[in-house]
């Protein structure tokens, strides 16, 4: 009945807080690492990978999905509730294709994510996303874009961020170290970046790269090539007197 | 009056698959579109792209479902190949929402005229050459036959290497 739907559990605090959007970004806090980074002409997205349970079939549950042609995403947070958001961002990437005949800029995408999350936040009997997700692709005009989402509904452009567990730590490190020299060094950014919090190996995180008309899913084998790119590169720092 | 010698009615649904549509411009056009959206927003969701016979299957019921509220004045042929089966084929659809699988087929005017071309050339296990020949049979017939002027034909070719286009 519609009584049981009466109560938002979303609401304000005396002194103006959404406790309900705050608990959410919590449970993004606690989510494992992703670090994007926007470079002149490639988008690079970096996961940490949860090792699996000793009983768990080791097929690869990819961090790093799709959502169109040009568009990839990585999130922090609840991955059931990741889930919901990306398939209605894939409806909504064909739907505007179908009206418009045109492939949907990374803004409007991302305002469709983010005004989900908002809704979420002023409706009877639901509860915000524990979810915040990084976006990348290049737009139609060639302009590459990495936007962020979170909870409350709010989207933010970046050159380069990152989300999730000791994202702090990462963004710090990016702040330090950004470039957008070239491609090569913006992947070995994220890598490195990702490497300051992760435990080193190609096992325990997910690359994906993305050019124009191009996204690549790293294999082990070239996820590897990096993290010992970053290896030798951390050794010889470590070696300046 | 000539109006338009370029119009590709043979839209790409995926990579080994085409659909070839023929009736009313702007149903064809929005029928089309929303099928490709539909198998892309699949393929997105799913990781994979939906196989042949459940392609037709799914383009049939959407016929079916608007007969009856919204028709689209739209007949078709899908053609494609499926990697699992390993195994090329050919679907006649109309606007009811009639499906068949079948080894041959037309649409339209085309259908009074080459039907007959097509079941003479037609035989078991043909090779791609003479697939090829006994569409370009059913091209010459109309173009000899058939009161509008037809000298442009495209050609699409789906093996499983994919699809090329050809202009007959």
């Amino acid at each position: 009945s519609m009584s049981r739907y009466d109560r938002a559990i979303t609401v304000f605090s005396p002194d103006g807080h959404l406790f309900q959007v705050e608990y959410a970004l919590e449970a993004v806090k606690r989510g494992t690492t992703a670090v994007g980074v926007r470079g002149k002409d490639v988008l690079v997205l970096g996961v940490e990978k949860r090792a699996a349970a000793k009983l768990q079939d080791p097929r690869t549950m990819r961090k790093i999905v799709k959502l169109d042609d040009h568009i990839c995403l990585a999130f922090s947070g609840l991955s059931a509730d990741a889930r919901v958001l990306i398939n209605k961002a894939r409806v909504e990437c064909q739907s505007y294709r179908l009206n418009v005949e045109d492939k949907s800029s990374l803004e409007y995408i991302t305002r469709y994510i983010a005004g989900v999350q908002q809704k979420y936040t002023q409706s009877g009997g639901v509860r915000p996303f524990g979810i915040s997700m990084l976006v990348v692709g290049f737009d139609a005009d060639g302009t590459p874009n990495l936007y962020q989402t979170d909870p409350a509904g709010t989207y933010y452009a970046w050159k380069a961020h990152a989300i999730g567990r000791n994202s702090k730590t990462v963004l710090e490190f990016l702040e330090k170290h950004y470039t957008d020299e070239s491609n090569e060094e913006s992947i070995k950014l994220a890598v490195k970046a990702l490497l300051e919090v992760v435990e080193s190996g190609s096992k325990n995180i997910e690359v994906a790269v993305l050019t124009r008309g191009n996204v690549e899913f790293l294999d082990d084998e070239q996820i590897e090539k990096y993290v010992q790119m970053v290896e030798d590169e951390k050794a010889e720092e470590k070696k300046e007197p | 009056m000539k109006l338009k010698d370029n119009e590709d009615k043979i839209y790409h649904l995926d990579e080994k698959k085409v659909m070839a549509i023929a009736g009313d411009t702007c149903d064809r056009e929005r029928f089309a579109s929303f099928i490709q959206r539909n198998l892309d927003w699949y393929k997105y969701k799913n990781g994979y792209e939906l196989d042949l016979d459940a392609t037709a299957e799914f383009t049939r019921s959407e016929l079916a479902t608007a007969i009856r509220k919204g028709p689209y004045n739209v007949n078709l042929l899908i053609a494609g190949y499926d990697d699992k089966s390993e195994k090329a084929r050919l679907y006649w659809l109309d606007y009811f929402g009639t499906l068949q699988e079948v080894k041959k087929g037309a649409h339209g005017y085309a259908n009074y005229f080459t039907s007959s071309v097509l079941d003479n050339h037609y035989k078991a296990d043909m090779t791609l050459e003479e697939g090829k020949e006994a569409i370009k049979a059913g091209v010459q017939v109309l173009q000899k036959r058939f009161m509008m002027s037809q000298p442009k034909f495209v050609m699409k070719i789906i093996t499983k290497d994919g699809t090329q286009v050809e202009e007959i």
